[in-house]
C-alpha cells in the first residue's frame, strides 16, 4: 500500500527516522530508543483524505501535513474499561519530556480518555470481540492521535448539545463536546468509527 | 463510620467534609465505586451538607462529572446540599464549558464553602 505523502514516516518499529528534539531544539532520545510497535494492523490511508468533517483551515492542515513527528505508537486494544490506559500514560510521558504544558497535557489527557471510552461503549458496545486502534503522533508543536472502533459509526452532527437547559443534568453525553473544546481539531471518517484528534502546542503556557 | 477507599470524610460542625484520595477520576470500575461512597453518604448516613474538596484532585473525565450530577439531584431530592471547592484551573474549565459550573456551587476554598452553607 502506498502511504499518502501526508501519514508521517514510520519504520515498523515504533521509530521515526532522526532524533527526538525538545522544543527548544535539545536531543531527548536517540533514534531507535523509542518504543517497539504492536504490529496489529498495517499503516492504513490518511483518514482525512477521504473527505472527512474538517474543522480546520487548508493552510492549517498543509501546516499540520509537515509536522516532524518525533514519536509515534500504534496499538489495537481490547474493548474493556481501561485498556487505554496505558497508552495515554505512553503519550503524556512523551508529551512531559518534551516540555508540553501541564493544560496541553490535561487537554490530551481528557479528550484520549473521552474517545476511547466512547470507542469501546459507544462503537464497540464492549465486544470482547472487537478491538480499538490508537495511534498517536509526537511533534515538537502539534499531536495527533487517531481512534478507530468496530462499530458502526454514529453522526457527530447528530449529538445534541449537553449545555441546553434541558439537557444540563443530564449525567451522559460531555465527551465530544470537551473533546471538541481542549483540542485544536477534532474530525470524524464518514464512515463515523474513526475520530482524528489533534493538539497544537500552546504558545505561552506554564510548563 | 464506615471505611472508605476513596474518599476521606471529615465532620466539619455539622457539614461534612469528603477529600479525594484519588488524584484521576476516569471512567472505570473505580468511579462507580467512588459514587457508592458518595451515595451512601446521603442514602446510608443522611447527610444533608457535603462539600466536596478537590484539591487531591488533578484529572476527571466526563463520567465522573456524570457521578457528581446524580449525586447532586440525590442531595437536593433530600432537602440537602452540596458545595464544591478547591477545584484546580484546568477542572474548572471542564465544568465551565459544560455549564456545570452554573448547576453546581463552587467555591474557591474550604474555608469559603463551609462559610456559604
Amino acid at each position: 500500500m502506498t502511504r499518502p505523502t501526508r501519514w508521517p514516516p514510520f519504520d515498523g518499529e515504533g521509530r521515526v527516522s532522526g532524533v527526538q528534539v525538545s522544543r527548544a531544539g535539545n536531543q531527548v532520545l536517540p533514534a531507535g530508543a523509542a518504543r517497539t510497535l504492536q504490529p496489529a494492523f498495517s499503516p492504513g490511508p490518511d483518514p482525512l483524505a477521504a473527505g472527512a468533517s474538517n474543522d480546520l483551515s487548508l493552510s492549517q492542515r498543509c501546516l499540520m501535513a509537515d509536522e516532524h513527528w518525533t514519536w509515534q505508537t500504534d496499538r489495537s486494544i481490547p474493548s474493556e474499561a481501561g485498556a487505554g490506559r496505558s497508552i495515554q500514560e505512553a503519550l503524556l510521558r512523551q508529551m512531559q519530556a518534551a516540555g508540553w504544558s501541564r493544560h496541553d497535557r490535561f487537554s490530551v489527557r481528557l479528550a484520549m480518555e473521552e474517545a476511547i471510552v466512547n470507542a469501546i461503549a459507544h462503537g464497540n458496545c464492549y465486544d470482547t470481540a472487537k478491538r480499538v486502534r490508537v495511534r498517536c503522533w509526537l511533534g515538537p508543536e502539534l499531536v495527533r492521535v487517531e481512534i478507530c472502533d468496530e462499530g458502526a459509526g454514529f453522526d457527530p452532527a447528530a449529538v445534541p448539545d449537553p449545555t441546553d437547559p434541558e439537557r444540563l443534568q443530564c449525567p451522559r453525553g460531555r465527551g465530544l463536546m470537551l473533546m471538541r473544546h481542549f483540542m485544536t481539531a477534532v474530525r470524524y471518517t464518514p464512515s463515523g468509527n474513526t475520530v482524528v484528534l489533534e493538539k497544537r502546542r500552546a504558545d505561552d503556557a506554564d510548563p | 463510620m464506615p471505611e472508605y477507599r476513596h474518599i476521606e470524610v471529615n465532620e466539619v460542625g455539622d457539614v461534612t467534609v469528603v477529600r479525594f484520595r484519588d488524584r484521576k477520576l476516569i471512567e472505570d470500575i473505580r468511579i462507580q465505586e467512588l459514587g457508592q461512597e458518595l451515595f451512601g453518604l446521603i442514602d446510608g448516613e443522611g447527610r444533608d451538607k457535603l462539600l466536596l474538596n478537590f484539591s487531591q484532585v488533578e484529572f476527571l473525565s466526563s463520567s465522573a462529572l456524570g457521578k457528581l450530577i446524580t449525586l447532586d439531584k440525590k442531595m437536593k431530592a433530600n432537602g440537602g446540599s452540596m458545595k464544591l471547592s478547591n477545584i484546580r484551573p484546568e477542572i474548572f474549565e471542564v465544568f465551565n464549558i459544560t455549564k456545570l459550573d452554573r448547576m453546581f456551587d463552587i467555591r474557591d476554598d474550604e474555608a469559603d464553602a463551609l462559610a456559604a452553607f
